[in-house]
């Protein structure tokens, strides 16, 4: 079966370290972007299946990825943005945007892959 | 110098510097060279912060300290050093509200007094993982 890619968009090299392996436990192809240039640069010539963004990130925030995605390259694919505990207005705002689903740090691995799985299950 | 005695870094100071690293490599699915990689990072992390920190003092930059605040929070609750990251917390919440520069100057001697013996305590976890 081929492997579903996923765009991991995380500047904590810590977090990204740890989701990047278990992702690619999980099966999946995963591509790291560690700011919103290599983001951008990335989604020019590529179309994940999914995309996990944190929503403060270098350059371009999570909040610009989902407006890009949506808007500019004018795709549904599910976006799934990581976000710190006590956040609730970045949430907020991250659906109106057209996030599908959010995850709170510290991010449990097992709970994202779950979180994912679930995402292109509906599709 | 003014000390917040009301602080959760206050009060959990005479803790042990003890730390369990089980939770953390269950994340790693048992993979003791993720995980002393994830230390590494962690502890590279905990060395920048100090520095910027230090340099942000020195300048009153409040901006700048919030934001390092805010970037070594995700992995001081990863690693579970819980004091640390309520002591970074209160120093994010200095720099957002009050902006006492003797009150971070504090808070900031106590990170490093309390990262000193979180950096001696995860190299004896890691240790004890290796010999089980």
């Amino acid at each position: 079966m081929e492997r579903k890619s996923l765009l991991l968009a995380e500047d904590d090299d810590l977090l990204a370290s740890l989701l990047e392996y278990r992702l690619k436990k999980g099966g999946y192809e995963v591509k790291l972007c560690k700011d919103g240039k290599e983001v951008k640069d990335y989604l020019a010539s590529h179309l994940p299946d999914i995309i996990v963004s944190d929503i403060m990130m270098p350059y371009f925030s999570g909040m610009e990825l989902i407006d890009f995605v949506r808007n500019k390259i004018n795709s549904l694919i599910p976006i799934i943005i990581i976000s710190s505990a006590g956040n609730e207005e970045n949430i907020l705002n991250a659906f109106e945007l057209g996030a599908n689903d959010f995850i709170s740090k510290p991010v449990s691995p097992a709970e994202l892959l779950v979180r994912v799985s679930r995402e292109l299950n509906k599709r | 110098m003014k000390k917040n005695r009301n602080s959760d870094a206050m009060s959990r100071l005479g803790e042990n510097s003890t730390l369990d690293l089980t939770t953390v490599l269950e994340d790693c699915l048992g993979d003791l060279d993720l995980l002393e990689e994830l230390i590494r990072l962690f502890k590279q992390n905990a060395v920048e912060f100090i520095g910027a920190s230090k340099l942000c003092i020195k300048n009153a930059d409040f901006m700048q300290l919030k934001q390092a605040a805010h970037k070594i929070k995700c992995g001081l609750g990863m690693m579970h050093t819980y004091r640390l990251y309520d002591i970074v917390f209160e120093i994010q919440e200095q720099c957002e509200t009050e902006q006492n520069l003797d009150q971070i100057k504090y808070l900031n001697a106590l990170f490093i007094a309390d990262y000193i013996a979180v950096e001696k305590a995860l190299d004896a976890a890691i240790k004890e993982l290796y010999n089980n």
